[in-house]
């Protein structure tokens, strides 16, 4: 029992595994700075980090690339990190925010609240880009993903036991629902800002500025020190119910709680970029292949490479159909779908 | 599989849903923004009365109940269709990834080009045929059980709502109609939208009922129904065509409603128990009932606003199937 709850070492496969994932992320900030529709070379960008060039390039890089970038880095950890305390927590290999119905809970939310926040204020002049609700918009969001977790969690229950099939159904059905419901509101209500909104549905990083990092930044600070509390619980979690009772956890409570971190930065996520599903479903099962049992290395991986994807899946997203932009939600779901299938094969 | 519950005698049944049917039909073209009485509402449909009152009666409300009456018995009988020939009880346009990639296909001829009404039909056809196959191959491997076949369908459906999503974003200007069309409403919806999913609902339909014999047969064994002598592949394809056909066609009018094709078959299922022979109609007729009586209702719960239709649909049919996932130990023993 001890062996199981001691610190492992990490092994050399998931040290290389993390280096090779850094360099990749890096690569890829690199690339996501220099690419889009002005294609800048390595020298300019140099010159412009430094501060030392022309103001064209230096609001390319300050103003448009750099924000949009690092605010991919910071969602691709949260919805992997998300993905992987679900998984872990359901014992459901497919349990992801966007599956599992946080997403929507919190797309709908926040789309009321733009709706109503619009309607409040609606003396401001309505196509002024700025909406006056974005720094609650992860609130609200945080509300509808909570309520629907929770909603699933419990309904997908089995008689008081986990499972994950039924959690998996549920929650698209919460899902769909929640969907329907956002759309009908959006088509009904969301009048002058349709677009703005349905740009923000499709889960896209367009137009995203320095406001949306400081958003988000503490939430993924407050959500990483919950994961970091919840790592030693979860390992003892991985057991049997009746052994984890004999080992005197007090299993109920940091079931709520790894439920109440997952939802929190998956909706936070939401809040600010929209719904960017399958991020949450790849990357912990990718990381659990590279990096075995050790669930501390496990979380380090969903870090990395959930970035990693986060921000390569962007910047595919904006060069491949120049000067269409695909957003990321959507490069995340063509992705993720066909991994969703593989692993739906694989389950008995 | 078959209900052990008392049934209720068919012919009763058909008539009670035929009071209530034309009791909502006569109630939908009452009700609106101007509430009309029964008396000039018989004036207006002879050719009497005011002409207000015949305008939002004729032009307006009587295509309008028609089409939610017909694609109603449409979903009905397309989502019997698919859970009797899959023998699965979770099975429906809206399940299986139908409706969604029929949206898409709808959503992405729109965007890319701006095509003649009739050929949407058509479009949403391919586009949920596409979905439809590609849900049925995923989960064929494993026989079709009917958890299965729906995690499929969810992801055949996630996928066809995000490129849906990205879709719409580059449509511009025609992206605040393509998403009202999106939220499923029969609102708007007049004589020539009837006219052209006419022919795409009726026929289909009608070939169905006739169809009855080979479909009772389809809901046994499959060594069993072909001893009796069944091309049991080749009906099933038929008769999952045929469903996906009327599902798809109202698609592309009224935008996705879901939920329906998976409840009306499942109420008519639970009063008829075994008596196979009158699913399909009774299908159709509680799928009219639930999307009239949804359509009058969303006219009126947020009077002066109308709700599209396919959100209340959702309200209805969702807390449905998590209450069928809970009450049985195995959705299959539905």
């Amino acid at each position: 029992m001890t062996a199981i709850v001691t610190a492992q070492k990490p092994s050399n496969r998931a040290v290389i595994g993390i280096i090779l994932g850094g360099i990749g992320l890096i690569l890829a900030i690199v690339t996501g700075v220099q690419s889009g529709a002005v294609d800048l070379t390595w020298g300019q960008i140099w010159v412009g980090l430094t501060g030392d060039s022309s103001e064209h390039v230096q609001r390319v890089i300050f103003d448009i690339r750099l924000p949009r970038t690092l605010i991919g880095l910071l969602i691709g950890i949260h919805f992997a990190v998300s993905g992987w305390l679900l998984q872990l927590l359901s014992r459901n290999p497919l349990a992801e925010p966007g599956i599992l119905g946080i997403s929507a809970g919190a797309s709908l939310i926040a789309v009321i609240a733009f709706v109503i926040g619009d309607w409040v204020v609606s003396g401001a002049n309505p196509y002024n880009n700025t909406s006056p609700v974005l720094q609650y918009l992860p609130w609200f969001a945080m509300a509808g993903g909570l309520v629907a977790a929770v909603a699933v969690y419990l309904l997908g229950l089995r008689n008081g036991q986990l499972s994950p099939l039924k959690m998996t159904l549920t929650g698209a059905v919460i899902a769909g629902m929640l969907h329907a419901l956002t759309t009908g509101v959006l088509a009904f209500w969301g009048h002058a800002h349709t677009e703005l909104v349905a740009q923000w549905l499709a889960g896209s990083l367009y137009g995203a500025k320095w406001d949306y990092l400081f958003t988000l930044l503490p939430w993924t600070v407050i959500g990483l020190v919950g994961v970091g509390l919840l790592v030693k619980p979860l390992k003892v979690m991985q057991l049997d119910d009746q052994h984890v009772h004999t080992l005197g956890l007090k299993l109920n409570r940091w079931r709520a709680f790894a439920l109440l971190i997952a939802t929190l930065l998956a909706a936070s996520a939401v809040g600010v970029v929209g719904p960017v599903g399958f991020i949450g479903l790849v990357i912990p099962h990718i990381s659990r292949k590279l990096a075995g049992a050790n669930l501390p290395v496990q979380l380090v991986f969903c870090v990395v490479f959930g970035a990693l994807l986060t921000v390569g899946a962007d910047v595919l997203g904006r060069t491949l159909f120049t000067p269409y932009e695909v957003p990321v939600g959507v490069v995340s779901a063509i992705l993720g779908v066909p991994f969703f299938l593989y692993l739906l094969s694989r389950q008995s | 599989m078959m209900e052990s519950e008392p049934t209720v005698r068919p012919c009763r049944l058909y008539a009670l849903a035929i009071l209530i049917l034309s009791i909502l039909f006569v109630l939908g073209l009452m009700a609106g923004s101007r509430w009309v009485s029964l008396s000039s509402l018989w004036a207006a449909l002879n050719g009497g009365g005011d002409l207000l009152t015949k305008i939002s009666v004729v032009e307006l409300r009587l295509p309008r109940n028609m089409l939610g009456m017909l694609g109603g018995a449409a979903l009905g009988v397309a989502g019997a269709v698919i859970q009797g020939v899959t023998r699965n009880p979770l099975a429906s346009p809206g399940l299986t990834g139908v409706i969604a990639s029929a949206a898409l296909a709808v959503v992405s001829l729109r965007t890319l080009a701006s095509p003649d009404a009739f050929w949407l039909p058509l479009m949403a056809l391919a586009g949920g045929l596409v979905g439809g196959a590609l849900t049925f191959v995923i989960a064929g491997r494993q026989q079709l059980q009917p958890e299965r076949v729906v995690l499929a369908g969810i992801a055949v459906t996630s996928l066809a709502t995000a490129v849906t999503t990205g879709l719409l974003l580059v449509s511009g200007a025609e992206a605040a109609e393509l998403y009202y069309w999106l939220a499923g409403s029969l609102m708007g919806r007049g004589w020539v939208q009837l006219e052209l999913v006419l022919p795409w609902l009726v026929l289909p339909l009608v070939v169905l009922f006739f169809m009855h014999r080979p479909f009772k047969l389809l809901q046994l064994d499959d060594d069993l129904a072909l001893a009796m002598g069944l091309a049991v592949g080749r009906w099933r394809l038929t008769f999952l065509l045929l469903a996906l056909l009327v599902a798809a066609a109202l698609v592309a009018f009224t935008g996705p409603i879901v939920f329906i094709g998976l409840v009306a078959p499942h109420i008519a299922k639970r009063l008829i128990g075994s008596q196979i022979k009158h699913w399909l109609p009774l299908s159709a007729l509680f799928g009219a009932l639930l999307l009239l009586a949804a359509d009058i209702l969303a006219r009126q719960l947020a009077f002066p606003q109308e709700l599209p239709v396919g959100m209340l649909t959702a309200l209805i049919g969702a807390p449905w199937l998590i209450y069928l996932l809970n009450t049985k130990q195995s959705p299959r023993s539905v």
